[in-house]
């Protein structure tokens, strides 16, 4: 991962443009284009924050964007997401991801689905998915494939296992490698999981171990604001109390 | 009432043994609650305090459906009875000022709900609403135009203004003002919010003006403080 800069702490309303002044100064990097990511928003020649979070820099590609911990997921491209499936239409499925409207999941945008070989998915069904149109005017559309490769790509329904929630900061730093649960409670135990941007990680240890199922679901929930040695030390307990 | 009655001296003791132009100590609590999507409660010396709770942007009924532009929908609840006229008001009033300050267009067709209630009364409720619905809002990341932070201030018998009056001197205040101002300082002469009532003369309205403006940039500074630690701690672990 690009190396990130961590910068002050911003507010709503908050002016950030003068800060971009003095980073281009001590990075000497002399590129003018600068690329805002979420929580700021360019009003005249002015930028200002509009969500409350850590001001965030890559001086490599010149990116900004403001860091914030929120639990209502926003559609964005490309993240993936767990929805569960509410309805089934003729050209597909409606899918809840937890945001403001139900996303939709179109019958062939799975692997290897063509007009006579539809994939079959009752109502309630969990489901592994990205998101592939994310326009805050339109319904979000999801996809459980690649479409440029038209492969899976782990994408698809989740049989078994459980689902927990979280907020989307932590469901973020999981995917990151910097953050120890998931490899230190696989020192303990094999499971699967799957973990989407929407707040909702997935997890299953096997179709004969659902206690097992149950505390990696625990251990994840509790992992949220502990560091490395914390973690090690909840995830010891746990799997010595069972 | 002449000018020379309308005075701020230092030396008023006031029955909690603050001084006119003193803010009673604030607490401020953020995403205490399980359920909801952004949660903050603000409380004034434990002896005020508002709860707010938010949901959103969610699902919303299609008869309030805004085709560009989010839905601000307001809750109130007192701490004692159930809501009658003055609360349907100050539902009003909180809907009317944070529909200003939420970027409602970069969420269409959805729902915003603030919940409000009430679980200590005593005195400037209307601003702690405020302050506690900001922070509520800035805890569900829901995306706003500016920050902003209100205080009341009355009117004494005497002709002295008082800042964040409790309920006693509420009841014998002659006019009360609320005020709310944002962090943005090009903006710091124009209030976001302005309420009064009773009866008052120009220089009593423009002393609490002036009161309110300093009271009002005292709980910004603190909520910035809030939220520093808040993240700050955070980003230990």
């Amino acid at each position: 991962m690009a190396q990130v800069k961590s910068h002050k702490i911003v507010l709503p309303g908050e002016q950030v443009s003068d800060l971009f002044e003095n980073n281009q100064n001590e990075e000497s990097n002399n590129s003018e284009v600068i690329c805002l990511g979420p929580g700021l928003l360019q009003t005249g020649d002015q930028i200002q924050a509009i969500n409350s979070g850590v001001l965030r820099h890559i001086p490599k590609t010149n990116k900004y964007w403001v860091q914030g911990n929120k639990r209502k997921y926003t559609p964005a491209t490309g993240e993936p997401v767990i929805g569960v499936i509410t309805a089934k239409h003729a050209e597909g499925y409606r899918v809840d991801i937890g945001s403001a409207h139900q996303a939709t999941l179109p019958l062939l945008a799975f692997e290897g689905a063509t007009k006579r070989n539809k994939p079959n998915l009752s109502i309630g069904a969990l489901i592994y998915a990205k998101v592939s149109i994310a326009n805050k005017d339109m319904d979000p559309e999801i996809e459980c494939y690649n479409s440029d490769t038209g492969k899976s790509e782990g994408f698809g329904e989740l049989k078994n296992g459980f689902t927990i929630r979280a907020s989307l900061g932590f469901c973020h730093r999981l995917l990151t490698s910097d953050t120890p649960i998931l490899s230190i409670i696989g020192q303990y135990l094999p499971f699967e999981v799957a973990i989407g941007l929407n707040g909702h990680i997935w997890v299953n240890a096997g179709e004969e171990s659902h206690k097992k199922t149950v505390m990696i679901g625990n251990a994840i929930e509790n992992a949220e604001h502990l560091n490395h040695n914390e973690c090690q030390a909840m995830v010891k307990e746990l799997m010595n109390r069972a | 009432m002449t000018n020379q009655d309308t005075k701020t001296p230092n030396n008023i003791q006031r029955p909690d043994r603050r001084t006119a132009t003193q803010i009673r100590p604030l607490s401020c609590k953020q995403g205490f609650l399980t359920q909801v999507d952004g949660s903050a409660q603000f409380a004034a010396s434990n002896r005020s305090t508002v709860i707010c709770g938010i949901y959103g942007p969610t699902e919303v009924k299609p008869q309030d459906e805004i085709l560009d532009k989010a839905f601000i929908d307001v809750k109130y609840r007192p701490d004692v009875g159930i809501p009658g006229t003055k609360d349907t008001l100050s539902k009003v009033v909180l809907r009317d000022t944070f529909k200003h300050i939420i970027m409602r267009s970069l969420h269409p067709r959805t729902m915003i709900q603030l919940n409000f209630q009430v679980t200590q009364s005593d005195g400037s409720i209307e601003a702690l609403a405020i302050n506690a619905g900001v922070m509520a809002l800035i805890d569900a990341g829901v995306p706003l135009k500016y920050t902003i932070a209100a205080v009341s201030c009355c009117i004494d018998v005497d002709g002295n203004a008082l800042l964040d009056p409790t309920q006693d001197e509420m009841n014998d205040a002659v006019s009360i003002h609320t005020f709310a101002f944002s962090n943005i300082e090009s903006d710091n002469n124009t209030p976001i919010y302005s309420n009064s009532t009773g009866k008052f003369s120009l220089e009593e309205y423009k002393m609490c003006f002036e009161l309110c403006k300093v009271g009002a940039n005292k709980i910004l500074a603190f909520m910035k403080t809030c939220i520093e630690t808040k993240i700050s701690q955070l980003n230990q672990s």
